[in-house]
């Protein structure tokens, strides 16, 4: 079965006071049919603007380069009026902050009823009324009434309801979704991500999780992307991920995590910080900060070497094991 | 045990909030009758999600807000009844960490600046000697002498959080109340100011009052932990107890909802229903029951009080 997303070669860059920045570089993966695959990094690795570039979401001053195959066509050629019909239709996204990407002046059942009318060409009765079965479906009480009512009388965690079932209206094959349990506490997480779950096994939808939480990755994803500094440094899938971390970058990410199920007196920081956008080093971009740097590390960009059947690593370590 | 370091009896603070354009004054129960006892040299953490007054309990303790009710003993003295002389005196033995460093720092001013302020408003040494204590203080931090002359803009989130933390030490306080210290960096960034935290306690006998909502990282920092919901503190334990054995089901569920960065652990959720309710218009009796698995009919009717159900392990709840 062909992948529903496939990402290949993708570079994404910005070009500022006269010089090029590249914030994504030469990203490439997929995404099956009921799949949840994982982005992991910190902030500035790239995870944002790859899953805005998939969108088109990212204005003119960017350039993307490579090939962003959904369903088998390729995004990066369609007119802006194509995209439109895609966007919100078959691929949608869930963004960190619901409160921001809600329209703040319209009730929330009419922008519920938006996407079904353009899309779908839903009468208006017909729109109100499955906007109504959505909130209901996404778990929220008093349908009826909350449709009439706008963004700013919910929750944090009704209006992320609010958006997955805004995001799901139209049914897509795939869903982006941005951190979108970050700004939610625990409780309401726990929440949302029953919700997804559920989602993905009714529809089959195949999910680009974006997150820096690990136990997020561990408990949604099927595979995982690890980024750093706008380039894939790990590829696995989610059991090795944990047992097996390869990258020193993963490794150290690990580390550095305080645990919730046991004792630890230190935890193992990663010394310094992610370089600029226009201070990336010559060689691997994480060997300032790597404990194991050696001579070849800070003169020449290490591949992504495969080292198992599902595990990829931007790493010298692995160049005998594996080849690129 | 030793005598207290800091305690905290029945605070209150109530905002009062008008409801539409005529509308009758109502009164938001931030906080709701805090008990907390701190030992010297400990790390009490206050945990609980965004609106159970953890953050106001601990600028009440500052009196950077005005408590409406109860007592807080800082050293056997209550810090309420002091005056402005009395309580700026008071304060060089209690400093804040605040969770911003972007928004907590004086982006016209010098790092060295910055760092100098205090010592001037308290009136310490010569200009020479808080050059020099200015200069100490930037290296235990882990920044250099070099960075003294720069803005906080040249600064990365974690580097500004050195600074913040340094700007709190230099007066070399005994109690250090840190909101949220870390929630804003990356967890790379986050583990290098939790080890430079930990290390600052045992070089200079700090006693932390530590509040966050991660409870990772509360496990990690703390001795120990008093869990807030809803404006009270509903139970207090070592850290060990309350998250191995937590025995009210609001920690309970808590506990249970953070996701664990173990892809074959079997994940066993106490899912809670609906959301926090308001602090504006919280439920009677005990005030978790609308949420609560075990609700019985005295819950609905009687608040609890936050009593020892083990030695050092205060509940309140009427299971307990």
């Amino acid at each position: 079965m062909a992948p529903m997303l496939e990402v290949e070669h993708l570079s994404t860059t910005f070009a500022e006071a006269g010089r090029t920045l590249t914030v994504v570089e030469d990203v490439s993966f997929s995404v099956e049919a009921g799949e949840t695959l994982g982005v992991v990094g910190e902030s500035g690795c790239g995870k944002s603007v790859t899953s805005l570039s998939i969108m088109r979401l990212l204005g003119s001053s960017a350039k993307l380069d490579g090939s962003i195959r959904f369903a088998g066509t390729d995004v990066l050629r369609l007119s802006e009026k194509e995209m439109q019909s895609i966007r919100g239709n078959r691929i949608a996204m869930i963004f960190q902050e619901p409160m921001t990407a809600l329209n703040p002046l319209h009730p929330i059942g009419r922008q519920i009823a938006e996407p079904l009318r353009r899309h779908l060409g839903l009468s208006r009765r017909e729109a109100a009324e499955r906007a109504v079965h959505l909130l209901k479906e996404v778990g929220i009480p008093r349908a009826e009434e909350i449709a009439a009512e706008y963004p700013h009388q919910l929750s944090g965690g009704m209006r992320q309801r609010v958006m997955i079932a805004m995001a799901m209206a139209c049914q897509p094959q795939l869903l982006i979704a941005d951190e979108p349990t970050t700004a939610l506490d625990v409780t309401i997480q726990a929440q949302i991500l029953e919700l997804m779950k559920k989602v993905r096994q009714e529809h089959g939808t195949a999910i680009l999780l974006i997150t820096h939480d690990l136990g997020v990755v561990a408990e949604m994803c099927h595979r995982v992307i690890v980024m750093y500094a706008g380039q894939i440094v790990e590829e696995a899938d989610v059991q090795s991920l944990f047992a097996d971390p390869r990258h020193p970058y993963t490794v150290g990410l690990l580390r550095s995590m305080p645990s919730i199920s046991g004792e630890q007196e230190r935890l193992q920081a990663i010394p310094g910080a992610v370089p600029l956008l226009h201070e990336m080093p010559a060689g691997c971009r994480f060997a300032p900060r790597c404990s194991k740097a050696m001579a070849i590390c800070r003169e020449q960009m290490p591949e992504l070497f495969v080292v198992s059947a599902t595990q990829k690593c931007r790493c010298w370590l692995y160049r005998e094991e594996g080849e690129a | 045990m030793s005598q207290p370091l800091l305690e905290v009896r029945g605070l209150k603070k109530y905002f009062p909030v008008k409801t539409g354009f005529w509308g009758r004054e109502k009164v938001v129960r931030a906080v709701d009758g805090v008990h907390l006892t701190v030992y010297p040299g400990e790390t009490l953490s206050i945990v609980g999600e965004s609106g159970c007054g953890k953050s106001t309990t601990g600028r009440c303790i500052l009196r950077l807000i005005e408590p409406t009710e109860g007592e807080i003993l800082f050293q056997g003295r209550d810090i309420r009844a002091l005056n402005a002389a009395g309580l700026r005196a008071a304060r060089r033995d209690m400093q804040l960490v605040f969770q911003d460093p972007f928004a907590s720092l004086n982006p016209r001013k010098t790092v060295g600046q910055i760092l100098q302020d205090p010592l001037i408003v308290h009136g310490i040494g010569t200009p020479a000697e808080r050059r020099k204590r200015v200069e100490e203080m930037i290296e235990i931090v882990g920044l250099t002498r070099q960075h003294l002359d720069r803005f906080p803009h040249e600064f990365s989130g974690g580097q500004r959080q050195r600074i913040g933390i340094a700007r709190a030490l230099i007066l070399r306080p005994k109690l250090v109340v840190a909101d949220e210290p870390v929630s804003a960096l990356d967890v790379s960034i986050q583990a290098q100011i939790l080890n430079l935290l930990k290390d600052l306690q045992r070089e200079f006998q700090l006693t932390y009052l530590f509040i966050s909502h991660d409870l990772s990282v509360v496990r990690h920092i703390s001795d120990r932990v008093a869990v807030m919901y809803l404006g009270k503190v509903v139970e207090v334990a070592d850290k060990k107890a309350l998250y191995e054995r937590p025995a009210h089901p609001y920690t309970q569920a808590l506990l249970s909802a953070v996701p664990v960065p173990d892809p074959t652990r079997e994940v066993n959720r106490i899912i809670l229903e609906g959301d926090l309710p308001s602090p504006a218009n919280p439920p009677s009796g005990c005030q978790f029951h609308p949420r609560c698995r075990h609700c019985m009919e005295v819950c609905r009717t009687t608040v609890p009080p936050l009593k020892e159900a083990k030695p050092g392990h205060l509940v309140a709840c009427h299971l307990a």
